[in-house]
């Protein structure tokens, strides 16, 4: 009987010394961590994308507590979730407008040849080591699935050598941006919008050559456009969005169908 | 500037363009193709009872490998010669009585708990044959321990490993074993570990190919060698001399097959010393104090366990790291 | 005793299949595309234009600072238009499309038209050698194109106590500077002597492998009357050449981690290097052609042969019988270190020292099989690098901040993925995580 008990008695004695010890560490370097923290983490989507710029959605909720700001909204969460936030932390949710991922080219193997068949490690920045570009087209996107490996909400897929992007599944944390070396990715507003989805700035000869949906810098938007708003420079039309009244002229206009109405079908 | 001439178009890829004709396939038939004296001493020493346990353990190594590559995303390539090394290398540690359930266990626990589960080739910490041998060690002590005795045939009489006898009677039991016996392989055990010559001939191929290389072996050897030296000096009556203790069980078979697994032992040159003493001392220790008989398996696990840290800790000199000039 | 460096090193075949055939000269094309960039550094001003009219020697080119190489035109005639063109090595560059005046002719004849100058050696000063090295255009023309002038103007706190030519050629297939040791010994000489005199008469070593006996012994003659240059002969194992192991094969220096040859006193040229600057004294003619060597299983007789800067490939293919729909796989450079390129008008340039043409039986672009911690390359490594153990961080894109320098020791030489058992892109990872670490500073 004693026998068991030694043993039970040693144990438990270790035990609470153990325990004493615990205690009193926790009271002695006990830190004050805002409650509050915790539950705009909760909040959040909780994907840790790094879209805020932060290392994850805990690291977004601190600065949040702590600057007492919403200026910088989560990209990711919906607007619902930032006036939730907005209203545990006693401030006015920052609304800004939703933005999706597009990709300003459309040289698919169809558009754009392949001018090599590239054999090595699947990574766009790798096979710029390689070479400048795989197709014709110097600015083309390479279809080496870099910006699809950065997404974290699965919503980029390479089909027929070219990047698509899944709007309704797109959040708009635009970290595949820095992914692309090309630099062919970039945010448009999750609405109707009119777009030159090429960025292609060869003359217009060796352009059309390289592919056939480039932008050839021929000016002809330029000259239908009633509003100011597309300008071609160094062969390349480029439209200011302050002043596009979306009338869709150019988009007729383009020889090379390089101008595109993109609208996102699906809205969150 | 037309190109017509770009019909094809040509092949582009990062340098160097070309590469030796080694391959993973290649190092991995080798290395089983070594164990062939191995084996050979196996058969003659225990019969077609040997020959039965290679064939099936290699078999159902192969087959579960196969039979995994069909339900995970990873690629597999079952025929790499790695699955058959991982069979023939649990034969090699399993007794020539051994029932067809014990060696699907054993290629079962080796294939999927010591391999598949960390990610398939080389990506496993232990050495999967390893895993297998002390999970039938553990489970099944009866039919792991009672070792065939040579040349007698299937329905024989089993009985213990010099290595047995010394931890249950004690060094005097010892008189009658001759170290060439224990060198040729006639004596009790397990397939692989009975014939020192014949493992030796297997290692000293892949020492020349550097399919493995010398630290590993040496290290492991010497420090049993020297540590139960220092025992026996200290009282030839208590304990077996260093001889017969790198000769018996798994010494040879663990310091040239199981501890110079690539992919489970450390890749820096102080790591692989380091590596090898340790299994050598560990060895020892279990065969001294510990209730197992024997200790190398439970001695390369362990070491296993520390090769990240050895690869971090002990890092090959670099070019460049001297200040001169 | 024979040299080399210690730590890693291969023993690829060695190939050198056309190291017997003399230096031809080609006829001048029908069209040159000069690229306006060659070099590492900044890149160029072009300055001429369609309808320019040039002559032989004309800057077409101008550097933009002093890490910036000039480019001339190598012959008389007219600018056709300012085009962009895939390069050998893949970066896609201007280049001018030059017709010449005289298509056709020998380049030899062309070659033997410029004229001779003298002058008195120990009367240039120090300025005036660096000014016309790097008025010629000259650059590093063992690969890399690093501007010669640049490597010859180390900071006054480092003194240089040696000079090594690089003549270990130790990629396979290539054999242009062997020939150029065996063929141009005593203008290459000259070329060292003004090098020397830049450097207040250091000595001198000139680095050959001992496979190539003949230049070893042509260099041996024609150094006997200069104490101070010494032909050092070195075990034939790649990468013997490579700037680092060169050092410490001929002088056990060890170049530290993340610094130059100069931080051990050395400058280290190539052998074709120090005939252009042979040129650029004795002829006052820019860097405008150099050997190159063409070979490769595709090539009946493989040679070395004297090309202007900017002969289109397509020009050498049919001059050399190349059949262009049997081409797979071309390189410029050896095959360890050479870049694959992938269009036949690329042009020649300063650092083309080979051009290689196989078919598919050259291995290239395997699959990748999981890696087995067989450590070989690892031993391969001639800068003792854990190869495997960081090609695994750059995969994963965390990379540990102890091993970044490391990374970026890595000379690209190819040993490890030579040696790779498992077809692993090692180089190209390794090449991505220095890019990825360039990317994050």
């Amino acid at each position: 009987m004693f026998d068991i008990l030694i043993p039970g008695l040693i144990l438990g004695g270790f035990a609470l010394i153990s325990s004493t010890g615990l205690y009193i560490a926790s009271k002695k370097f006990y830190v004050y961590e805002d409650p509050r923290i915790a539950e705009v983490t909760e909040m959040l989507p909780g994907a840790n994308c790094g879209g805020c710029g932060f290392a994850g959605c805990a690291a977004y909720a601190e600065y949040v507590v702590h600057e007492n700001s919403l200026k910088k909204p989560c990209p990711v969460a919906d607007d619902e979730t930032m006036s939730q936030i907005g209203a545990l932390l006693g401030l006015a949710a920052d609304s800004g407008v939703k933005k999706v991922a597009s990709l300003m080219c459309k040289g698919t193997s169809e558009n754009c040849k392949s001018v090599m068949e590239y054999k090595g490690i699947e990574d766009c920045w790798a096979a710029m080591l390689v070479a400048d570009t795989s197709k014709a087209c110097a600015f083309s996107c390479l279809g080496l699935s870099s910006c699809v490996r950065a997404c974290s909400f699965d919503a980029m897929r390479i089909e027929d050598g070219i990047v698509v992007i899944d709007d309704e599944k797109c959040t708009g944390c635009g970290m595949c941006i820095s992914a692309c070396p090309k630099n062919l990715l970039h945010m448009r507003p999750k609405a109707k919008i009119i777009t030159v989805t090429c960025l292609n700035t060869d003359r217009g000869a060796d352009a059309r050559k390289a592919c056939a949906v480039a932008c050839i810098g021929c000016g002809k938007c330029e000259k239908v456009c009633e509003d100011d708003a597309i300008h071609v420079n160094n062969f390349l039309a480029k439209i200011d969005y302050d002043k596009c009244t979306l009338c869709e002229k150019c988009v007729e206009a383009c020889p090379t169908n390089s101008i595109e109405i993109r609208e996102v079908t699906i809205d969150a | 500037m037309e190109d017509k001439l770009e019909a094809r178009l040509l092949l582009m890829d990062s340098s160097p363009s070309g590469r030796v004709v080694e391959s993973t396939r290649r190092i991995m038939y080798t290395v089983s193709l070594t164990l062939l004296p191995a084996m050979a001493i196996s058969v003659w020493v225990f019969g077609w009872e040997a020959v039965r346990v290679l064939v099936l353990a290699a078999v159902f190594c192969i087959g579960l490998e196969a039979l995994i590559a069909r339900f995970v995303s990873y690629k597999i390539d079952f025929l790499d010669g790695s699955a058959l090394l991982t069979g023939i290398l649990l034969a090699m540690n399993l007794p020539a009585n051994a029932p067809w359930w014990m060696i699907l266990i054993g290629s079962l626990v080796a294939i999927i708990i010591g391999k598949q589960v960390f990610g398939g080739l080389g990506q496993n910490i232990f050495n999967p044959a390893l895993v297998a041998r002390v999970f039938l060690l553990i489970s099944f002590p009866v039919e792991m321990t009672a070792w065939p005795k040579p040349f007698a045939g299937v329905d024989a009489a089993t009985g213990a490993t010099p290595l047995g006898i010394l931890k249950t009677e004690g060094v005097g039991a010892l008189a009658k074993t001759n170290l060439a016996d224990l060198a040729i392989g006639s004596m009790g055990g397990s397939l692989g570990e009975i014939s020192a010559i014949a493992l030796l001939i297997g290692a000293a191929y892949m020492i020349y190919k550097r399919y493995i290389t010398w630290e590993v072996p040496i290290l492991f050897i010497g420090t049993v060698f020297v540590f139960s030296g220092i025992f026996w000096v200290i009282d030839p009556t208590q304990y077996a001399d260093p001889m017969f203790h790198i000769l018996s069980g798994g010494v040879f078979l663990g310091a040239f097959y199981m501890a110079t697994d690539m992919v489970t032992s450390p890749l820096t040159f102080k790591g692989r010393l380091f590596f090898g003493f340790g299994c050598g001392l560990f060895t020892i220790i279990i065969r001294m104090f510990g209730s197992y008989p024997e200790g190398v398996s439970f001695a390369i696990l362990l070491m296993n366990a520390m090769v990240p840290l050895l690869d971090k800790y002990f890092p090959d000199k670099k070019f460049g790291m001297v200040q001169n000039g | 005793m024979l040299k080399t460096f210690k730590m890693g090193g291969i023993h690829p075949p060695e190939e050198k299949i056309s190291s017997n055939k003399q230096i031809t000269f080609c006829e001048v094309p029908a069209q040159l595309l000069v690229p306006v960039d060659q070099h590492i550094g900044k890149p160029c001003e072009i300055i001429v234009e369609k309808g320019s009219v040039v002559e032989r020697g004309q800057l077409v080119a101008k550097s933009t600072g002093f890490v910036s190489s000039n480019v001339h035109s190598p012959v008389a005639g007219k600018v056709d238009k300012i085009v962009k063109m895939p390069q050998l090595g893949g970066q896609i560059k201007q280049c001018a499309l030059i017709t010449p005046d005289a298509p056709g002719e020998n380049y030899a004849e062309v070659l033997k038209k410029d004229s001779i100058n003298n002058f008195d050696l120990d009367k240039l000063s120090v300025e005036e050698i660096r000014k016309t090295i790097a008025d010629a255009g000259i650059v590093g023309m063992g690969g890399a194109g690093f501007p010669t002038h640049v490597k010859l103007s180390p900071p006054p706190e480092k003194t240089i106590d040696a000079l090594i030519i690089n003549g270990a050629e130790c990629e396979p297939y290539i054999t242009s500077d062997h020939r150029i040791m065996l063929e141009r010994a005593e203008e290459m000489i000259k070329g060292i002597l003004i090098l020397q005199h830049l450097f207040d008469g250091v000595p001198i070593y000139i680095g050959i492998e001992r496979n190539k006996p003949d230049a070893i012994e042509t260099l041996e003659k024609a150094v006997k009357d200069h104490e101070k240059i010494t032909v050092v002969p070195l075990i034939v194992k790649y990468p013997q050449g490579g700037e680092k192991q060169l050092i410490k094969a001929i002088l056990n220096r060890e170049v530290p981690s993340k610094g130059l040859p100069m931080d051990v006193g050395v400058v280290v040229q190539n052998v074709a290097t120090v005939l252009a600057v042979h040129d650029a004294f004795y002829y006052k003619r820019p860097l405008m052609e150099r050997v190159v060597t063409i070979s490769g299983n595709l090539v009946k007789n493989p040679g070395n042969i004297m090309l202007p800067i900017g002969t289109p490939i397509s020009y050498v293919m049919e001059k050399f019988e190349i059949d262009p729909q049997k081409v797979r796989v071309m390189i410029s450079g050896g095959p360890m270190m050479g870049r694959t390129s992938y269009s036949f008008e690329s042009p020649i340039t300063k650092t083309t020292s080979a051009l290689l043409f196989f078919d598919e039986s050259r291995i290239i672009g395997r699959e990748e099989n999981p890696c087995i911690r067989c450590g070989s390359c690892i031993r391969a490594c001639p800068m003792g690098l854990a190869v495997a153990q960081y090609t695994e961080m750059i995969k994963a894109n965390n990379i540990a901040p102890a091993v970044r320098d490391s990374i970026m020791d890595c000379i690209e030489c190819g040993s490890c993925s030579y040696v790779c058992p498992a077809d692993r892109r090692l180089v190209h990872w390794m090449r991505l995580g220095k890019n990825l670490i360039r990317r994050e500073n």
